[in-house]
């Protein structure tokens, strides 16, 4: 099939010789603006945040529709001083930088056991996994807010990424085991059969093989951890991520747009930043996340 | 073929040691979680200390025999202890009139189940998350299915339109909600003025608290934040359909319409049932863009509400302090019956699509 004629694969139009090419150049015009509408339509508020944040809070009034009259870089750093977005943002990297690497490890362990020695409750184990693929947050936060009372791990950093690890096995030994069951098995054999230990031959053979794979989980929860909020809302409000120190900035600068929005911002920005380097791992990653149920 | 270990081995001492620390240590870890549940910290803490040093002598007598167990090991004990063990607890609470503060004493059976049944304001949430699943489904079928089928001829730029529209996904959903205020909020918002310089301020509403708009817009926000998964699905499902049966069908005079309804939607059963199972899961959860757009009562009117919203607020009221006298015991059946829902919908749904996908 030609370039030229693909643009009308998919148009419920019927086939006629006469002008076609006509027609298919302006059908394509037509789908082209529709898609630029439905791009300006999914970043332009985007943008439009991002130019908030360097308005004044005079712009926003007298000029609400135009770019920021000066452009006020002071917004940010007022927010990043007064409102504690540095600490927010710390408290965000510490819970992530460290929730990441633990699931990663746990599952990428869990679903190397679990594909690669065929034992007899195996099967099973894997089955109770995918069963907390069901659990909502909403049934278990209560208990497991009482446990982290019990742990004294309430407004802590330890509890949030307690409990970010055990969310995020689930799905990610259902994508490892997944992952590691597509692999051929011969060459860890080899690497034991050499002499390596069970753990050396993980270590050395297997993970290196799994990379895209550990990429993937990786991506999936360090974004779901970044941006989630209902469970750091609950346990942990004494030390805010970004997204529970976003939701009270209202509070504190009740009118003051400019910073607010910059707060947004800091808490929106990394993770944009992380998409547009790695978009195709990112859009995997992600997309992943959505077979989650 | 995988590693394997014929189980009945020489040594039985050893074997039996092992499977008796075993069994030490699944007490202890049961007993150290009942410790937590009851907030009896120190001897929890014991317990737990205990069970760790147990564990560790256990899998070091198995490792050499059944390595597996130390792979699978500390993931199936973190998974059991915060996830599986609360949800079970769950259960429990939710037979008690419980505040929260405290271990649950005030034993009231079934009570709050039947309440909940009684319960307009549950009602009217589950309503609300029914209302917004059906628009997110409406919107990604008839606005995400198309773009996906014209990125999927290919034409030039579709990768940066797919990366474009991909990425409100990463964006959290508290921020989406804030960006979204610059368009409809009260003071700050860009669409009254916008309707006043058109010449039509007649339009101008208080978008985000009116009983009848704020809901709809809700939906719009969502599905602005959501709709990049299913385009991106659709698309993985559209390159799975083989070019020369459409080609073939196109030859016998199908037209493009006919091509899509007969060839490449049958071909899309599985990522159309991904989707729709996905978005359910997703809108029956949804919590972040009502509470930061409507606040944790629903406003306006209760019109926003949605069952994570009811749940929060019986837990932890409207201002959102933990340690208030609440309803938690109320909250948590709450939370089981939006559990058995979601359970007993994803099934029914399961079968249900997968039944289309075989009959296409």
């Amino acid at each position: 099939m030609t370039t030229g004629s693909i643009g009308v694969e998919t148009i419920p139009q019927p086939q006629k010789r006469a002008g076609r090419s006509v027609k298919a150049t302006l059908v394509r015009l037509v789908i082209h603006a529709l898609l630029i509408l439905a791009v300006i339509f999914a970043l332009l508020p985007v943008v439009l945040a991002f130019l908030a944040s360097f308005k004044s809070l005079f712009d926003f009034y007298d000029n609400p529709l135009g770019l920021p009259a000066t452009w006020e870089w002071q917004n940010y750093t007022s927010v990043w001083r007064e409102a504690h977005i540095a600490s927010y943002a710390r408290n965000s990297a510490i819970v992530t930088f460290i929730s990441v690497p633990l699931i990663v490890m746990l599952s990428c362990l869990a679903g190397y056991g679990l594909t690669r020695y065929h034992f007899r409750f195996s099967r099973t184990i894997y089955l109770y996994f995918l069963a907390g693929l069901l659990i909502p947050i909403q049934l278990t936060i209560l208990p497991s807010l009482l446990q982290m009372k019990a742990l004294y791990l309430v407004n802590t950093h330890a509890g949030l990424i307690t409990l970010y690890t055990a969310l995020g096995l689930p799905f990610s030994v259902f994508l490892m085991a997944g992952f590691m069951n597509s692999m051929p098995g011969e060459l860890a054999e080899a690497a034991r059969l050499d002499g390596a230990g069970e753990l050396r031959a993980f270590w050395d053979v297997v993970v290196p093989l799994t990379k895209p794979a550990l990429a993937t989980v990786a991506i999936l929860n360090g974004v779901t951890i970044w941006n989630e909020f209902f469970l750091a809302l609950i346990l942990s409000p004494g030390t805010p991520t970004l997204q529970v120190g976003i939701n009270n900035l209202r509070g504190y600068y009740s009118t003051e747009w400019g910073y607010i929005f910059a707060g947004v911002m800091v808490a929106a920005l990394p993770v944009i930043l992380a998409y547009i380097l790695l978009t195709k791992q990112f859009i995997r990653g992600l997309t992943a996340g959505a077979l989650k149920g | 073929m995988a590693y394997s270990m014929p189980h009945a081995q020489p040594v039985p001492n050893r074997d039996r040691l092992a499977v008796v620390l075993g069994i030490v240590a699944t007490i202890l870890l049961l007993t150290a979680l009942l410790l937590m549940n009851r907030l009896e910290s120190r001897y929890a803490f014991i317990t737990l200390g205990a069970f760790v040093a147990v564990s560790a002598v256990f899998l070091a007598i198995t490792y050499s025999k059944r390595p597996y167990i130390a792979f699978v090991f500390p993931a199936v004990v973190i998974y059991t202890m915060f996830v599986i063990f609360p949800a079970g607890a769950a259960f429990r609470y939710s037979l008690y009139n419980w505040t929260g503060l405290g271990p649950a004493t005030d034993f009231i059976g079934f009570a709050n189940y039947t309440e909940i049944l009684r319960d307009a304001q549950f009602r009217g949430a589950l309503w609300n998350n029914v209302q917004l699943f059906l628009a997110i489904f409406v919107i990604q079928n008839v606005i995400g299915l198309p773009i996906a089928l014209a990125l999927d001829t290919k034409l030039r730029g579709h990768e940066f339109y797919r990366s474009a529209l991909f990425l409100p996904v990463i964006v959290s959903l508290v921020a989406t909600a804030y960006i979204w205020q610059i368009i409809l909020g009260p003071n700050i918002g860009m669409l009254n003025p916008l309707l006043e310089k058109i010449g039509q301020p007649d339009l101008q509403r208080d978008w985000l608290a009116n009983t009848f708009l704020t809901f709809k817009l809700i939906w719009i926000v969502q599905a602005w934040q959501h709709i990049g998964v299913p385009i991106v699905i659709y698309l993985a499902g559209l390159q799975s359909v083989p070019t020369d049966l459409k080609d073939s069908a196109r030859v016998d005079g199908a037209n493009g319409w006919q091509v899509f309804k007969g060839v490449t939607f049958p071909m899309l059963a599985p990522a159309f049932t991904i989707v729709t199972i996905s978005t359910f899961i997703g809108m029956f959860r949804a919590f972040d863009i009502p509470y930061v757009l409507g606040g944790p009562g629903g406003a306006p009117d209760g019109t926003t509400d949605v069952l994570s919203l009811v749940i929060y607020r019986e837990a932890f009221g409207l201002g959102g302090i933990v340690g208030t006298q609440y309803r938690q015991g109320y909250a948590v059946a709450a939370g089981v019956v939006m559990f058995a829902f979601l359970i007993v919908a994803v099934s029914v749904q399961a079968v249900f699509l997968r039944r289309r996908e075989v009959a296409m």
